[in-house]
């Protein structure tokens, strides 16, 4: 890897992305990022939800810091919804980050 | 169902799919707690708690989010819906007052010990001095009531009364008469109560002047209490023994082929009460023809408990059974049936002493009546005590 690269590959780390890689700590540790979990293809844990933009039992589609998460299947059902922590249940067929438009 | 919403009252909500996000997004604001999330078609529902939804309500109408409600369980959501009956609450609050108070009445009176004494005629005692089913029990002075009865009859030697829970035990002992100790300083002979052959002397005391096999009429003197003597002259005693012999009795039925009876019409008139303790409220009311003849049935049922202990509540109901009084005709079965019924009855109030030898039935067909003419032989106890001056100069 030449000089410039390496030179261009620092340049887009962040201050927190630094931090996180130098302490060792999770990102989403440091600045309260949401954090996802899948168990199996049925169980989804959303911790650092902010509002839920879209209920359907296709999709749904949360707001979170920075970004709007989606998430497809069938059946899907908000099982638990508090404190900024949901629990879908259904069939999940894919999670994307729609990023951006979520709350900053 | 939550045990939580049992008490503190619970609400299930219906949200469309286009609200559901919205109505979520409202709990998790406002720290909503909501559980059984379901889908159903075409929305969700969950169920929150009675104290919840006035704030959801309200905030949610306010940001336009709509929903139903879809049921309301708990006894708060029970009680809500009946908030405008007074009436029953007014009985609740009637049922449990009585049940607290009836804790101070006497519900039951139990009376052991009592043989010739009926248990009904204890019962009257009791009530006389003031102390029935329905009395209050810290105004019953036991004691008092004890003494009283004690002194009011002779029947009873020893009372008492023991309240046990809202039940008197009464226990009696009573009152046995000491046997009458015969005079035997007083001079009697034993005379002839009935006319008869003579089977068997048994003397016990007293100059026996008859013998077996001897005809005695009624009164003729059995047994002397006199004995006369070269040595002391004439001497007297009391005569006491039995003698048994064979008489014969005659025992005429009479049964009339025309009597008075009771033709029932057919109406059939009914009252009923129900009973608290000692009052009867009259539940039921029906007019009925004054002039006519009644049977009048009384049926009392008191509700029991499951151990089969009888309560003061009950119902009573009483039968009114119109009737005519007609002249009525039994034919000659009905009428021989009902005259060796009769004689039956006659027969078995024969003393129990005595022994059946024979009987004879005579049926006799008389024109308006039928009869039976039956003659027994028995053998019995025929002598009785007849007492007699002496004049001792």
């Amino acid at each position: 890897m030449s000089n410039d690269e390496n030179k261009k590959n620092k340049e887009k780390r962040g201050l927190i992305e630094f931090l996180a890689l130098k302490t060792e700590l999770p990102a989403d540790a440091l600045t309260g990022d949401f954090r996802i979990e899948i168990r199996g293809r049925n169980t989804l844990f959303m911790q650092g939800c902010r509002r839920i933009l879209k209920y359907s039992p296709e999709e749904m589609i949360m707001a979170a810091k920075g970004f709007e998460v989606s998430i497809r299947g069938r059946r899907l059902v908000c099982t638990t919804y508090h404190d900024g922590t949901v629990t879908l249940d259904g069939a999940i067929d894919g999670v994307e980050l729609l990023g951006g438009e979520g709350d900053k | 169902m939550n045990i939580s919403y049992l008490f503190c009252g619970g609400v299930t909500v219906r949200a469309d799919l286009d609200n559901t996000a919205a109505l979520l997004n409202l709990c998790m604001y406002y720290c909503i707690p909501y559980t059984d999330f379901h889908p159903v078609e075409g929305g969700v529902e969950m169920t929150f708690r009675l104290s919840s939804m006035k704030k959801l309500t309200k905030e949610a109408k306010s940001r336009g989010i709509c929903f139903e409600t879809v049921k309301k369980r708990g006894i708060p959501a029970f009680l809500g819906r009946y908030r405008y009956r007074f009436g029953i609450f007014l009985g609740m609050i009637l049922a449990a007052a009585l049940v607290i108070l009836s804790e101070s009445f006497i519900w039951d009176i139990n009376v052991t010990g009592n043989e010739t004494i009926t248990t009904a005629e204890v019962r009257g005692l009791l009530e006389s001095e003031g102390f029935s089913v329905g009395s209050f029990i810290p105004s019953a002075n036991t004691d008092r009531i004890e003494n009283r009865i004690l002194m009011q009859t002779d029947r009873i030697s020893w009372m008492s009364i023991n309240i046990v829970g809202t039940v008197a035990e009464v226990q009696i002992r009573e009152f046995a008469p000491p046997a009458v100790e015969e005079d035997i300083t007083k001079p009697a002979n034993l005379v002839a109560a009935k006319s008869g052959l003579v089977e068997e002397v048994r003397v016990f005391r007293g100059n026996v002047v008859v013998a077996q096999g001897k005809y005695v009429e009624k009164g003729e003197l059995l047994v002397s209490g006199l004995y006369d003597s070269m040595q002391v002259g004439i001497r007297f005693t009391r005569a006491a023994g039995q003698v048994f012999a064979r008489t014969t009795e005659e025992i005429y039925v009479e049964i009339p082929y025309e009597y008075q009876g009771k033709r029932y019409t057919g109406a059939e008139y009914c009252d009923k009460y129900l009973n608290f303790f000692d009052y009867s409220i009259n539940i039921s009311k029906n007019s009925r023809n004054e002039g006519a003849f009644y049977d009048k049935i009384d049926i009392v049922e008191n509700y029991c408990l499951p151990d089969g202990s009888e309560t003061p509540f009950g119902m009573t109901t009483v039968k009114y059974l119109e009737y005519e009084s007609v002249r009525m005709q039994r034919t000659r079965e009905e009428a021989e049936t009902l005259a060796y019924f009769e004689l039956s009855e006659r027969l078995s109030e024969l003393s129990s002493d005595s022994i059946l030898i024979s009987k004879t039935v005579k049926p006799i067909a008389l024109k308006d009546s039928f009869a039976l003419l039956c003659s027994v032989i028995v053998i019995e106890d025929i002598a009785e005590v007849s007492e007699f001056e002496v004049d001792i100069k």
